[in-house]
């Protein structure tokens, strides 16, 4: 308790993140489909699909898919291969990579 | 001052706990051309439609708005079987396919109407007839209907970007282990919170289970073949792109790209009753089923979930007393149907004006209001 009370500033920032972000992962857990662990999997995936479809299937730019796909938390980085027709995509520690299949049947997440 | 990406995250963490709806609340009139197989359209300006430039130029002006908060990228107008107007923003063409997200969802309940009348299934079959080993579960007794009208009374959360600790949607596209399997994702949900076609509550889950089981019945080669061959050549759309999940069952639920014209294609289909030339691509009865209030809205209850009546793929317009639910959009008629996606995509079907409208665009806030959309469509109409 003395540490989300006093002391330095980032300190006390830090011990309340992990006190609410524990919170609720345990609420989450107990109550819902998904954990606040399970966001940047989540994130890198719809990342990683959306992209590779609105490069490869819709055939915008990247700057466009990049407006387009945006979310709320943000894609840490995102590896386009053209060659390869492959996204992957990395939020925070979530890795995902989505390829292109054909024509008719456009992108798929690799699991 | 620079925010740590862990707050961020937090801070989206937080904001968990709350996908609108639909708020119901360019130019140059083309030349009418038929939209009958092998006969493309012209693209020569003429007058002979009746359409008011004037009244097409408001339209147009509301619908491209850059001050409004919605954002249209493609707007296709077929007035008898004609195009009458499109135009198409933020760098998209007539030739460039856009995402229909929930648009999909149309298509598949049309798939399956057409696998009936096909006698490859029936609409009473049970799901356990596809998964034998989900006998004695809470999906026996449910059908493919129960899954086409949405009210097999099994939970399900749709929540989208607003929720996604809760939602199940976004756990069967996003979570790695659901999305490689999402019809299956859907057949493993367990809790049962209404009777069997009683209760409507939209899911993504049941189109994707309905698609799963067509996969089990029609078989994987001639399946990943089927929506073209049963649907998209018919009606000569070549734009069509479906994507499967890593199980190979296409995603109905979501995940179909079109040019709008295409999109357009699909809908004057069901305009057409299910007919494209001589050919009666869906038949008419499952046509005429899919634009009915679902089984759960003869129900004066209220825990309909959105109370938005939804038929069999398709919303509906008009009111239903015998739920207690009010006409959608005011300012189009009763008989009006529309196929919906994420985003604010619409495909309208309405009947007594023999029209189709397509709209598709990026409404991440407030969507387009539909019952200004549609006064202005009015206005312009011969």
């Amino acid at each position: 308790m003395r540490w989300l009370l006093q002391g330095p500033l980032w300190r006390r920032i830090v011990c309340w993140f992990v006190v609410v972000v524990s919170a609720l992962w345990l609420f989450s857990k107990v109550f819902w489909e998904n954990t606040v662990l399970d966001l940047p999997e989540m994130a890198a995936t719809l990342y990683a699909r959306e992209n590779c479809s609105c490069l490869f299937v819709i055939g915008q730019s990247e700057e466009s898919c990049r407006e387009i796909t945006k979310q709320f938390v943000p894609l840490s980085s995102i590896t386009i291969d053209r060659e390869k027709r492959t996204v992957q995509t990395r939020v925070f520690w979530g890795i995902a990579r989505a390829k292109w299949v054909s024509d008719r049947l456009g992108c798929q997440i690799e699991n | 001052m620079r925010i740590p990406a862990f707050v961020i995250l937090g801070l989206w963490a937080g904001s968990l706990f709350g996908e609108p709806a639909f708020a119901v609340q360019a130019n140059v009139v083309r030349d009418t051309t038929v939209l009958a197989p092998g006969i493309d359209y012209e693209v020569a300006p003429t007058k002979k439609s009746g359409w008011k430039p004037e009244g097409l130029a408001k339209l147009e002006a509301y619908a491209f708005s850059s001050t409004e908060k919605h954002r249209t990228n493609a707007v296709v107008i077929l007035h008898r079987g004609n195009l009458v107007y499109e135009k198409y923003a933020n760098g998209y063409s007539k030739d460039m396919r856009h995402a229909g997200w929930s648009i999909t969802k149309s298509i598949a309940t049309a798939l399956l109407g057409i696998a009936e009348s096909e006698g490859k299934i029936s609409r009473q079959d049970l799901v356990t007839k596809f998964f034998p080993e989900m006998k004695g579960s809470v999906w026996s007794d449910v059908t493919l209907l129960n899954l086409a009208n949405m009210d097999s009374g099994i939970a399900w959360d749709e929540t989208y970007e607003a929720g996604p600790l809760r939602s199940n949607v976004v756990s069967m596209l996003y979570r790695t282990s659901y999305s490689a399997d999402m019809g299956g994702y859907r057949l493993h949900q367990k809790k049962r919170v209404a009777p069997i076609g009683k209760r409507y509550n939209y899911s993504s889950g049941d189109t994707n289970l309905m698609m799963k089981a067509l996969n089990v019945v029609i078989g994987q080669a001639e399946y990943d073949d089927y929506p073209w061959k049963a649907l998209f050549d018919p009606i000569d759309a070549k734009s069509f792109v479906i994507q499967q999940d890593p199980a190979g069952t296409f995603v109905g639920s979501s995940y179909a790209f079109a040019t709008p014209r295409d999109f357009a294609r699909f809908g004057q289909l069901f305009l057409n009753e299910g007919k494209w030339g001589n050919r009666q691509v869906i038949p008419a009865e499952w046509v005429k089923y899919s634009r009915t209030p679902g089984p759960p809205f003869s129900d004066l209850r209220l825990d309909h979930s959105p109370n938005e009546p939804y038929g069999a793929g398709w919303w509906l317009n008009a009111a239903i007393p015998t739920a207690q639910i009010g006409k959608q959009i005011a300012s189009a008629p009763n008989d009006m149907y529309w196929a919906a996606g994420h985003h604010g995509q619409y495909i309208f079907v309405i009947p007594s004006w023999d029209l189709v409208v397509v709209r598709l665009g990026l409404d991440r806030g407030n969507r387009i209001d539909g019952n200004q959309f549609f006064k202005l469509l009015q206005e312009a109409m011969p």
